[in-house]
């Protein structure tokens, strides 16, 4: 408790605190725009962040990341705002609540599926980060007892079970995860010294001529990679699909005879404030598991919300449940993802992986030395948590007529700007024209990926946890002297590897089973992270 | 490994030209790797294994991605012949494969413009460009909107970046 004190006491300092109005601001802008997204954001603000820690050391630190978990948990409160007045998502792990949140929208009661929506996420957000208060450092102090095999088969089981279940097709998803990992391997070792597959052969990438070698060898970064998928690739691919963009915000206005401010009457209260727990409570333990992320909790509550509703009949034409729900979860899932990443430095999303990235790029150590060493970082950032909970349910309670203004930005002014603000984020980081030829090389794959339907995030996944992976297995390797035994003896080590061959299988099972039956269905899948 | 399984029944070679490009550039990574293995003895231990794992398991994948897509072109033209495709529906107006190119394509010759020029004329005015430019691509017409939103973001970027953060970005031909 004492520590959550002092992260209190950091946190609200003026400067931490513009730093979380600044974090939750940006990422409720962000999360509201579809085509940005917070792993982007967090991405393009690198440059920044740097320039922060390089001038204020330990502060600059404590500042960015309160920066960043505002800005990852303000996208899953304005991820919501579009997919109730747009009918698209501005973020994926909003899909489920475009269902019924756009109905409600479409009969005049936008404000109450907002409202709903926006308490459901503070309330998720509030428990989740309290759950997350309790069990973060005795986890961590858990895994003092992991090996280098046990971390491994985590690693594994982590990409493995995130690239099973996003995308239609396991060969395509395998593909974005093996590319990620093959660009993870690009540069110096970090073992030995050694580049690899850094161009360095050839006359042409020599340092003394572009710099290209230089640049390669330092190992291509995950901002690097992300400002390609999603800034480039996506503007790109939207430039070919100009005709196919949604613009019909549906009117925040009540219908006729309802009163002006119709938030949420007695009777939404009452059949939201169920939905919020079951939401959380199936959102923050799916969101601390390997498999991360808040599709499935999300998923799932608008399923068990349909089966144990009253209101049955409503769904499909705008039940509050199914917008309290899978919100609740929706941000429940986000506190529960920070658990993996806090206490064993494994990202179970692209953003969360993006963080993962600050935090080495700050060199704040995460695991149980996170809690010993760093422990003024960790609990402000904690702390920032809580207080950005409530700058949020503010922001998007009675201001939610100015993020509505948000969707009506021109989207040809909207990609324009993203597209400078990718090639600022670039540049600011090399001072070098190359990785952005670069970038714009793997925006141009992006839109091949997103045109026959490969997902994106494993591709993020795999730069970030693959150098994790390697470095595992290899010290596994030196410790039992190249003997694979330990991956079939080690009981934990043999658990998480089972669990990943599962995580791989289950997804399909619905396909295999259609299968044995003559019959044919797709596989398990969820939305893809922007 | 699930054989792949694209929803839409309509022989299409953009796939196969995909995979096979997948499948050379993964050959010539493998190539590259085992080239850089030089005479170090293959040790799951060392710097070389896992660029020759990475590489080798994407050049699998491509392959059977490959041979999968093949498959379906080859059924997809034979179906094509005995009138078993399926005409376009309203379905196939959401095919997220449908692209037409000329945007794109502009957008990538003014990206490359935009990164050669930046630094020998300046960001000041290369991204005041590239602004109106891309948003002319993606179909503004209200250009006196881009033209001012251009002109302040492109010098608001630049003052904050140089003055407020202190990060460099190239002052090129202006006198700042």
């Amino acid at each position: 408790m004492a520590n959550l004190l002092g992260g209190f006491a950091s946190v609200l300092t003026p400067e931490n605190l513009l730093f979380a109005v600044i974090g939750v601001t940006v990422g409720t802008f962000v999360g509201i725009l579809p085509g940005i997204g917070p792993a982007l954001t967090i991405a393009l603000l690198f440059p920044v962040a740097n320039s922060l820690v390089d001038s204020n050391g330990q502060s600059g630190v404590v500042g960015s990341l309160i920066m960043f978990a505002g800005i990852y948990s303000g996208a899953m409160y304005g991820g919501s705002t579009t997919s109730i007045l747009l009918n698209t998502p501005g973020e994926s792990n909003s899909v489920v609540t475009a269902i019924e949140g756009h109905q409600m929208a479409l009969r005049g009661r936008a404000r109450a599926a907002l409202a709903s929506a926006a308490i459901g996420s503070f309330v998720a957000g509030t428990l989740s980060t309290l759950a997350l208060t309790f069990f973060a450092e005795p986890l961590a102090a858990l895994a003092i007892n992991f090996r280098h095999s046990d971390f491994f088969a985590l690693g594994v089981l982590a990409t493995v079970s995130v690239t099973a279940l996003v995308g239609r097709s396991l060969l395509r998803g395998m593909m974005s995860l093996t590319l990620g990992l093959l660009i993870g391997v690009i540069g110096i070792d970090t073992l030995t010294g050694k580049p690899r597959l850094s161009l360095q052969e050839f006359v042409w990438a020599d340092a003394n001529h572009t710099g290209v070698s230089t640049f390669m060898q330092a190992g291509i970064g995950a901002t690097l990679v992300i400002v390609g998928l999603f800034a480039f690739g996506e503007t790109l691919y939207v430039c070919g699909r100009l005709k196919k963009l949604p613009d019909k915000i549906a009117p925040m206005d009540a219908k006729d005879g309802e009163p002006e401010f119709a938030w949420m009457t007695k009777k939404d209260w009452r059949r939201s404030w169920l939905p919020w727990l079951r939401g959380t409570a199936l959102g923050f333990p799916f969101g601390a598991m390997p498999a991360g992320g808040a599709e499935i909790p999300t998923f799932l509550s608008y399923t068990l919300e349909k089966a144990r509703s009253k209101f049955r009949g409503q769904f499909g034409t705008g039940a509050i449940e199914g917008v309290a729900g899978p919100e609740a979860a929706n941000n429940a899932a986000f506190a529960g993802v920070l658990v993996p990443l806090l206490t064993l430095g494994i990202p179970t999303s692209a953003t969360a992986a993006i963080i993962l990235a600050s935090f080495k790029s700050f060199d704040v150590p995460v695991g149980i030395q996170l809690f010993d060493h760093g422990g003024a970082v960790v609990w402000a950032l904690i702390a920032s948590l809580y207080v950005g909970n409530i700058i949020l349910l503010i922001l998007n309670l009675p201001l939610i007529r100015i993020w509505v203004l948000v969707l009506r930005i021109p989207r040809p002014a909207l990609y324009s700007a993203i597209l400078v603000f990718a090639v600022v984020g670039v540049y600011a980081n090399a001072n070098l024209a190359f990785p952005l030829f670069l970038a714009i090389g793997i925006g141009v794959l992006a839109v091949f990926m997103r045109m026959y339907d490969f997902p994106i995030s494993p591709v993020i996944l795999g730069v970030i946890i693959g150098p994790l992976l390697e470095e595992n297995f290899r010290k596994t390797m030196q410790e039992t002297n190249n003997s694979y035994a330990i991956f079939v003896d080690r009981p934990l080590t043999v658990s998480l590897l089972a669990l990943a061959v599962v995580s791989l299988i289950l997804p399909n099972l619905p396909k295999i089973i259609a299968f044995l039956r003559g019959r044919r269905a797709d596989k398990l899948s969820f939305a893809d992270e922007d | 490994m699930t054989a792949d399984d694209h929803p839409v029944a309509r022989p299409r070679v953009g796939t196969v030209l995909f995979g096979a490009g997948a499948f050379a550039g993964g050959l010539a990574l493998l190539l590259l790797a085992w080239h850089e293995k030089g005479d170090t003895a293959f040790s799951p231990a060392n710097e070389r294994f896992a660029p020759i794992v990475v590489t080798g398991l994407w050049t699998v994948l491509s392959a059977l991605y490959l041979v999968g897509q093949l498959t379906r072109f080859v059924r997809g033209v034979a179906a094509a012949k005995t009138a078993a495709v399926p005409a376009e529906t309203d379905d196939a107006a959401d095919d997220p494969a449908e692209v037409h190119w000329r945007a794109p394509l502009l957008m990538v010759v003014a990206l490359v413009a935009y990164v050669l020029l930046l630094e020998p004329v300046g960001f000041l005015i290369t991204t005041f460009a590239f602004y109106v430019a891309a948003a002319a691509i993606l179909g503004s017409r209200v250009w006196w909107r881009e033209l001012v939103i251009g002109a302040a973001m492109s010098a608001v970027i630049y003052f904050s970046f140089t003055y407020l953060l202190e990060l460099t970005l190239p002052p090129g031909v202006l006198p700042l």
